[in-house]
């Protein structure tokens, strides 16, 4: 099968641009494990959220600049019930129990979004400021898809030099690791756990508003993200945003290459690279391995 | 990883006494002889309801098949629905191209089962905890696209094999050398009735024996087990192989009882309805995971005449996981145990919760 | 002298940068107790998983009997003869006392035949009988029945030797096993330990010098990886470099 070379590289621009996008939604599923110890079934359905809230708010203002500010806050709010209300009455308990506890509310949410938005695909409008395309080189590709890898890729890092950097990365690194010692300190340990979770809101509810005014918006892409989410956060190690990251980019690429070889496939790429890395390394790349 | 080391369901006390009893035998025995009369009675009202009890037998066999590994051996498999639905596969393709005969079609779906869980249990006992449960998920997954791509199509160059995303359709019903005319409903029933009462007290025999005392001392403490002797990774392998024998024969009688193979069957989401059918049910239990499948099968049976359904079932897993954490038959012990209590018990988790919500 | 029972050279065992046994040369005979003795990180512990199968050599070779066990996975050292104990009690908690051993008095009765899946566990009457034996001889027969997490302290330790007991070890490696016990206590495990040498050979890590002194044929010192001392309980406190290594430097 001969590819030829432009595709190769708008498939490389589409690649980095989906994994940067699929790692905000990753980065909050692991930051959340490596903190709460909980696995977040229903992460995908915040993205989902995100996108569900982006149409609305757009669509009622006309402005996606709107929706790409208010989406995500409000995002934030749900996962703040959901963290408060359901997982604080199971922390200490089996962590079996968080994936039932979530995976019941990613149910539940699909359910409500199908009452309120309906079974149909829909679509946030993107601004017409990012309309058109751009050449690059042999590629002409959409302004948006740049705006969207430019976002992503300006949060990531922001959220990387935080947790690399600042007092409150620190913390949270803490406290995944001693709550005890957290809790010597002073530091209310339920505050930094809620922040997390709607910290992790968040970036999934803006990545819902991104890619919903390029992907379709329906009731099944909750559930569609949290599985190639999962196979991020597995592959990167759970709890490691750094492997995350990786993980995601890796994600992004092989879906976009695998789309051009034999699009009706892609996800045996996907769950073979998973499986590959796994025997290998059995907690993933940046996973803690056990200690001596 | 502690954090790691503490995702195994030994805290739900699970342990097979309870049924082990004279008590609980009696129990069982009494609740198959029950079922047996409930079959023609159910039909005789509502016909609906003999299709609906097929049905929940077999998930009840299919949710017993997984908690032989998950509740009692510790192994959380998320890709059950790889062996239900490849014996599944295996049966349509044999009625479609060789023969519908019973004693044909049923064993080779069993050993399906086995093929499948051997080939995914010796590539995943690598991993441990959630990374287990990921590789079981992701090659179940694999499956999945095989089947709705229809790969096997694309390599032998005929024209179907799995019928893609329609599956394998029309298949005629399963026959016995015309001893049992399983055309009628009646007699699925009783054969379905009678292969799930044999597969449960197989696995009780299983878990009694001293090989289900291994597993039982692997979910335990794994690594213990290797330092006084055993070869766990082997025995993690030949449980999960047991249990993928029985989740096949699970899919073999769904399918021609459907008359249908479906994509779906093997897909990720009915794992992860299967898992859940095990928590609210009582994992570790076996006959807790059966109650589970019928509670789940009634609801979305039920429930899928409303308009906002998936909400309701939604809300239903969300409060049994907060206040009912050991599942329906943690709350059926208490209650039996002490029926006076359970007043008191339902204050206690609402102030419990409070209180946690409230810190 | 006759042919050590366990005898490893020049083992060496790395994670990534870390050297956590360095060159590591030594032979134990048969029979008795002998003790590693050496300050926290001395590589004593990662010495016991190297034994075990828990870890492989990076480097070096391990010889048990005269046959190389280094990268064998520790069931298979196990039933060659080589069984440890735990500084952290390391059992199955929600298993009764009398479980926890009977499920190491059963491993080398079980296997894959159609038996091991067919007949039920308690047909198995001489592995539990044995498990009795056991519990009889570590103190713990009053206790067979409780549920492994609620005994006490010192219970729970014996419970722990118990089960390494139970696979009828030629060579036993202890590790800490008088660790957190108060003077009673001790000395009855003491007692326990000297009972086990008179039919298996004890390798002992402990951290009380008066045991170690007491007990011990003979001594090796740890310190940062390296083996800097052998000898007899006489030699080992005459030796400068274990003082150093106790007292000096750090």
């Amino acid at each position: 099968m001969f590819v030829e070379f432009s595709s190769v590289l708008r498939a490389t621009m589409l690649g980095v641009q989906l994994g940067m996008t699929l790692a905000l939604v990753a980065a909050g599923l692991t930051l959340i494990f490596g903190m709460l110890d909980v696995i977040n079934f229903a992460h995908g359905s915040l993205y989902m959220m995100g996108a569900y809230l982006g149409v609305t708010v757009s669509a009622q203002f006309g402005s996606f600049w709107l929706a790409l500010l208010i989406a995500p806050l409000a995002v934030g709010v749900i996962g703040a019930v959901i963290e408060v209300f359901g997982l604080r009455a199971l922390y200490g308990r089996n962590p079996l129990y968080h994936i039932l506890l979530t995976f019941g509310l990613a149910v539940m949410i699909q359910g409500l979004v199908v009452e309120i938005w309906g079974g149909q695909s829909l679509r946030i409008e993107a601004p017409a400021s990012l309309a058109g395309t751009v050449q690059i080189g042999p590629v002409e590709y959409p302004v948006y898809w740049l705006f969207v890898l430019a976002v992503s890729t300006l949060l990531i890092a922001a959220v990387w030099l935080m947790i690399d950097r600042s007092d409150l990365g620190i913390l949270m690194r803490a406290s995944a690791h001693d709550t005890e010692m957290v809790d010597a300190l002073g530091i209310d340990v339920s505050k930094v756990f809620t922040g997390v979770f709607v910290f992790g809101a968040v970036l999934a509810g803006v990545a819902g508003v991104l890619l919903g005014a390029s992907r379709s918006v329906n009731p099944g892409m909750g559930f569609g993200v949290i599985i190639e989410t999962f196979v991020i956060v597995v592959i990167g190690g759970l709890g490691s945003f750094k492997g995350a990251v990786y993980a995601a980019l890796a994600v992004g690429l092989v879906t976009a290459y695998g789309a051009l070889i034999a699009p009706s496939v892609t996800d045996i790429f996907l769950f073979t690279m998973m499986a590959v890395v796994l025997m290998i390394r059995p907690n993933g790349l940046f996973g803690a391995t056990e200690a001596a | 990883m502690s954090l790691l080391d503490a995702f195994d369901p030994r805290e739900t006390g699970s342990s097979t006494d309870g049924i082990l009893s004279n008590r609980g035998r009696f129990g069982i025995l009494a609740l198959i002889a029950a079922l047996a009369v409930l079959g023609p009675v159910a039909s005789a009202v509502r016909p609906f309801w003999l299709y609906l009890l097929i049905q929940i037998l077999v998930f009840a066999l299919l949710a017993l098949s997984l908690d032989f590994v998950f509740g009692y051996a510790g192994l959380l498999s998320f890709g059950h629905a790889a062996m239900f639905g490849t014996g599944g596969y295996a049966a349509a393709l044999l009625i479609t191209h060789v023969t519908a005969n019973a004693l044909v079609v049923l064993p080779a779906a069993v050993l399906t089962g086995v093929v499948v869980a051997a080939f995914i249990g010796w590539f995943s006992v690598r991993a441990r905890g959630i990374y287990f449960a990921m590789l079981t998920l992701a090659f179940a997954q694999i499956f999945y696209v095989i089947a709705f791509a229809d790969l096997p199509s694309t390599l032998l160059g005929v024209e179907t094999v799995t019928g893609g995303d329609n599956g394998i359709v029309g298949l005629a019903t399963l026959e016995t050398f015309g001893l049992l005319d399983l055309s009628d409903r009646m007699n699925y029933y009783f054969l379905t009735l009678g292969l799930v009462a044999l597969s449960l007290l197989s696995i009780v025999r299983l878990a009694n024996s001293p090989f289900g005392r291994v597993l039982q001392g692997v979910r335990e403490n794994e690594d213990r087990m290797a330092f006084i002797g055993y070869d766990v990774r082997r025995y993690k392998v030949i449980g999960f192989a047991i249990s993928g024998g029985f989740a096949g024969l699970a899919g073999g009688l769904y399918v021609p009882f459907q008359s249908l193979a479906q994509p779906q069957l093997l897909n990720w989401t009915l794992s992860g309805e299967l898992v859940v059918m095990l928590l609210l049910g009582g994992l570790g239990t076996l006959w807790g995971p059966m109650l589970g499948a019928g509670v789940v099968v009634l609801l979305e049976e039920q429930l899928s005449g409303f308009a906002a359904w998936e909400v309701i079932l939604g809300s239903v897993f969300v409060v049994v996981v907060i206040f009912a954490p050991r599942g329906i038959a943690g709350a059926l012990v208490s209650l039996w145990e002490d029926p006076e209590d359970a007043i008191g018990n339902v204050r206690d988790a609402l102030a419990n919760y409070r209180e946690k919500v409230m810190k | 002298m006759s042919d050590p029972l366990l005898r490893t050279d020049s083992v060496t065992k790395r994670f990534g940068k870390l050297t956590a046994v360095s060159d590591v040369s030594l032979s134990i005979p048969e029979g008795g107790i002998s003790s590693i003795i050496g300050p926290n990180g001395a590589g004593k512990t990662t010495l016991f998983n190297l034994f075990t199968g828990k870890h492989a050599p990076t480097e070096g070779s391990i010889e048990f009997r005269g046959e190389e066990i280094g990268g064998l996975s520790p069931h298979e050292i196990v039933s060659r003869g080589i069984v440890r104990s735990y500084q952290i009690t390391n059992f199955f908690s929600e298993l009764s006392a009398l479980e926890n051993v009977r499920l190491a008095t059963q491993a080398d009765r079980t296997g894959f035949g159609p038996d091991d899946f067919l007949r039920h566990h308690a047909s198995l009457s001489d592995a539990a009988d044995e498990a009795e034996a056991v519990l009889d001889r570590v103190g713990l027969l009053d206790v067979a029945d409780q549920t492994a997490a609620n005994l006490a302290y010192g219970q729970r330790r014996h419970l722990e030797i118990g089960i390494a007991l139970a696979t009828d070890p030629d060579l036993l490696l202890m590790d800490e096993p008088t660790a957190g016990m108060g003077p009673e206590q001790t000395n009855a495990t003491v007692s326990l330990i000297e009972d086990i040498a008179e039919d298996a050979t004890v390798v002992l890590i402990e951290h009380d010098m008066d045991i170690v002194m007491n007990i011990s044929e003979r001594i090796a010192v740890m310190n940062k990886g390296e083996l800097i001392a052998r000898g007899t309980p006489a030699e080992i406190s005459e030796n400068e470099a274990v003082q150093r290594a106790y007292l000096g430097g750090e």
